[in-house]
């Protein structure tokens, strides 16, 4: 029986802590950076997100998916919550040195960077944005990755608001189908009736 | 640049509240991963010393199962009872176990996730046993005992080290708190099944005990494994402790087929 990193974590098992400090602080400190502007913030967010990962260690359910998406799922949040409470403050500038414009890469083109081991879900979801149209991917581009609001959206990409959040909708819906079907086909049963942790 | 109200002020699943968030959120970590990887290059390491102190802060908010080193003495070091009232018992658990058995058709226990420790000091949960029994004017120890030939124990035959001792459980009828302490109990795949807490309460009809949540086993081998017990409903007064092993989650109603663990409480 193989335990995964969280089964270990939530029996105590302080390597596997540290562990996963090893293995996901280089990710939560990357997803906080890319949105928050200062060091203090970006400290204090990572934090959260770790003491969230050790509360949530018995609830991690491995037929949700795979533990790196669910550290970024804790990582996402955290970071929009911060976000939140710091209206008022100006945007990191180390978000989108490489421009809006440019994030649209041809289907098919991807560039792993040096050591980023993403897992299937992402190799999946690569595989999900290739297969959209150019407006679908920008669009959840802009909202995902650059959590630009959807009336922001549709200012910059002149779409109308409603087809900002069809793209949305139906591009992250279409994504949790194939998720859930690869996980059901791999587990060989349906992920929602595994657990309600 | 987009001002920060435009990145805050909506979330991408908002478009659709009705859908689960979860498994939206899951789908979005999902597509930020592969961009992060679009974009190349290698994640940057956590600050050494931002790292030290989120190691240094983990044990007060990882969840209440530990694992312990043997240790002959834990019990003895509380109030000096627990070995004592394990024999104590014995007579007891076998009379209240037939009529806890016979009488068990609860169905209507919430099912409840086991909840993670809160901040403050962090204490192991073996330290916060012992300090349980320690201060609290009364504690209820009462030793595991097989409740059938389950395979998730591993005593019997040739174990020594789980034939006379499967561990207890420490419960203050007080603060509504205890600590569940196993040995030889088999490693669960949580995927697969899950064990599961049930508290009876004498002020309850036994066919409706307390739902104590379920918890994990881990690798057996590295010693008693300890479990915070943490129910969601007051307890008046645990007449039994069972564990059964479930479906992953737990449930509502137990099947009782398989039983692997009870702790009868004498009467007073």
């Amino acid at each position: 029986m193989k335990h995964s990193l969280f089964l270990r974590m939530a029996s105590g098992d302080q390597s596997a802590v540290s562990e996963c400090i090893s293995r996901y602080g280089g990710l939560v400190w990357t997803l906080a950076r890319r949105r928050l502007a200062s060091r203090e913030d970006v400290e204090d967010v990572v934090q959260e997100v770790f003491v969230d990962l050790w509360k949530s260690a018995d609830r991690f359910d491995p037929l949700m998916g795979e533990e790196i998406t669910f550290v970024a799922m804790i990582a996402r949040r955290r970071v929009i919550d911060s976000l939140r409470r710091r209206t008022g403050l100006s945007q990191t500038e180390s978000i989108h040195q490489t421009g809006v414009d440019s994030m649209v890469d041809p289907a098919g083109d991807v560039s792993v960077g040096q050591g980023l081991e993403l897992g299937d879900d992402a190799k999946l979801a690569d595989a999900h944005l290739g297969q959209l149209k150019p407006d679908e991917q920008r669009v959840l581009r802009l909202s995902i990755y650059d959590s630009l609001s959807h009336a922001a959206i549709a200012d910059r990409t002149g779409l109308p608001l409603g087809t900002v959040k069809s793209h949305i909708r139906r591009g992250l819906d279409s994504l949790r189908d194939k998720l859930a079907k690869r996980d059901a086909a791999r587990h060989g049963r349906l992920t929602a009736g595994g657990s309600d942790r | 640049m987009s001002s920060n109200h435009e990145i805050t002020d909506d979330a991408p699943w908002e478009a659709a509240p009705e859908m689960a968030s979860n498994d939206w959120e899951l789908a979005a970590a999902a597509i930020e991963l592969a961009l992060l990887g679009r974009a190349g290059g290698s994640l940057p390491p956590l600050p050494s010393e931002l790292a030290k102190r989120i190691r240094r802060d983990a044990p007060a908010h990882l969840p209440r199962i530990s694992v312990i080193q043997p240790k002959p003495d834990v019990q003895r070091r509380g109030r000096g009872t627990a070995a004592r009232s394990r024999l104590a018992m014995a007579g007891w658990w076998m009379a209240a176990c037939l009529a806890g058995v016979l009488l068990w058709q609860w169905s209507a226990a919430p099912r409840i996730a086991a909840p993670p420790l809160g901040g403050g000091a962090p204490p192991t949960l073996a330290e916060r046993r012992e300090k349980l029994l320690a201060n609290d004017p009364e504690p209820v120890t009462v030793a595991w005992k097989k409740a059938g030939d389950d395979p998730t124990i591993n005593s019997g035959k040739d174990d020594a080290k789980t034939a006379g001792d499967l561990g207890d459980v420490v419960w203050s009828q007080a603060t509504q708190k205890g600590f569940m302490r196993f040995r030889g109990l088999e490693a669960n795949d949580p995927t697969v099944s899950q064990y599961q807490l049930w508290i009876f309460d004498a002020q309850r009809d036994e066919a409706y005990p307390v739902d104590g949540g379920v918890f994990d086993m881990p690798v057996q081998g590295a010693g008693d494994i300890v479990v915070q017990i943490d129910p969601r409903l007051t307890v008046s007064r645990a007449t039994a402790f069972a564990v059964t092993v479930e479906k992953p989650g737990g449930v509502v109603v137990s099947s009782r087929k398989r039983l692997p663990l009870l702790a009868a409480v004498p009467s007073r």
